[in-house]
């Protein structure tokens, strides 16, 4: 049954799926009850004004989630709220208005990127710092680095999934995020090589974030290659292309 | 049954209980809820009769799966997929009037590899991607087995959808 019910007769009470602090960042799906009306509410719910709508099972159903481990309680329910989230911090499960939870997200993935590049990006703590900025936020940025750090272990296999991402996102404009890693570039570019820095900005260039590219390099003093094969060269400009002197 | 949204999800061919794993059973409720919640009007040793006159070895419940979807469902077993409320009586008193909850469960008796031949669909949230899920995509790729990743650009809103349309298009 899926009937729309006024959100205030809900409280918070857990998440699908077994999720601890150490997983975190993570957007949870949260999981309802309604004492008033003996039922559980499973995700997906769906938000309408101040009413949710979403698959609602009895009570006992989410004892049966929790027993077989698809159903992650909290300490004590909370009252639901309009245009909140539910999310995984480093402290625990945060429910939070909507916005600022988007906000934390946003920190959290330029957070892990910086965390990465201090640990060095040969090591774990790395990796898994840049696969917590993914699912904080799917930047560029982290994809290249990812890519390169599994490049770096000589594990190509895992490179490929990155690639396929890195493609997909030149379908899309770099969201306000990504402009905003350009201020972290010139401390990303300390923890590389030249050579590895080239190697990023033409993972970067797969998806078409030539600024972004073009910033890391700037940042390194690198010539981009990318700009020197698409422009001609000074002393061959558009203007004197064809032309015969007369 | 795909009765909420989750993080991810595997789907195998039905053959994996024939090739992988020996000793597979089903029953045509969760026992779990059994034990715990269902059924209440039965005493324990009543229960545990219940338990062993209803478990079917595997692949055989599928006979009886099938005969459900026909006589519960109308034939159609997407109603089943979406955990539709089942017509008819519940012989067994399982479901208490809670007919919605309807389900068959498939037990195995051991731990299963993923990465086998069977696999034939996973899908997971972008947002719940870890280093795991990560391998596990690279690896489908090398062996041609389709793994869809749910964003705000793929194809499917849910994960619940890209099962439920996965499971639709293999009836069909």
């Amino acid at each position: 049954m899926t009937t729309a019910i006024p959100l205030s007769e809900f409280q918070l009470v857990g998440y699908i799926g077994r999720y601890q602090p150490k997983d975190w960042p993570l957007r949870l799906l949260p999981v309802y009850s309604s004492p008033s009306r003996q039922v559980g509410l499973l995700p997906p719910v769906e938000e309408n004004g101040e009413t949710f709508q979403g698959k609602q099972v009895p009570l006992e159903r989410l004892e049966d989630l929790e027993e077989e481990g698809e159903l992650t309680r909290l300490p004590e329910p909370k009252a639901a709220r309009s245009n909140y989230l539910l999310w995984m911090d480093e402290a625990g499960p945060l429910y939070m208005p909507r916005e600022e939870v988007e906000k934390a997200l946003d920190e959290r993935c330029l957070q892990t990127i910086t965390r990465a590049m201090e640990a060095g990006l040969n090591r774990r703590v790395a990796r898994e710092n840049l696969f917590r900025s993914l699912r904080a936020r799917p930047t560029a940025l982290a994809f290249a680095l990812l890519s390169l750090h599994f490049q770096k272990q000589d594990d190509f296999d895992q490179v490929k999934p990155l690639r396929e991402d890195l493609a997909s996102m030149a379908r899309s404009e770099p969201t306000e995020l990504e402009q905003r890693l350009a201020w972290q570039l010139p401390r990303i570019v300390k923890g590389l090589s030249r050579n590895e820095v080239t190697a990023v900005a033409m993972e970067l260039h797969r998806a078409r974030r030539e600024t972004l590219a073009r910033g890391l390099l700037d940042a390194a003093q690198i010539k981009d290659p990318y700009r020197r094969a698409a422009q001609p060269a000074p002393e061959l400009g558009w203007a004197t292309v064809g032309r015969v002197r007369s | 049954m795909l009765e909420s949204e989750r993080p991810g999800a595997l789907v195998f061919r039905a053959e994996i209980e024939e090739l992988e794993v020996e000793g597979g059973v089903a029953t045509p409720w969760d026992s779990g809820g059994l034990n715990k919640r269902r059924a209440q009007h039965l005493d324990v040793d009543q229960r545990k009769a219940l338990l062993r006159t209803r478990t079917m070895p595997a692949p055989d419940y599928r006979r009886a799966l099938a005969v459900t979807l026909l006589l519960r469902f109308g034939g159609e077993p997407a109603r089943y997929l979406r955990s539709e409320a089942p017509q008819g009586t519940d012989p067994d008193g399982v479901y208490d009037g809670d007919a919605a909850s309807f389900t068959y469960e498939a037990r195995l008796p051991s731990r299963l590899a993923i990465q086998t031949p069977e696999l034939s669909l996973v899908v997971m949230r972008r947002d719940h991607m870890d280093e795991g899920a990560h391998r596990l995509r690279a690896w489908c790729l090398k062996h041609k087995v389709d793994f869809e990743v749910i964003d705000e650009n793929s194809q499917h809103r849910t994960v619940r959808d890209a099962v439920l349309d996965f499971g639709l298009k293999s009836i069909s």
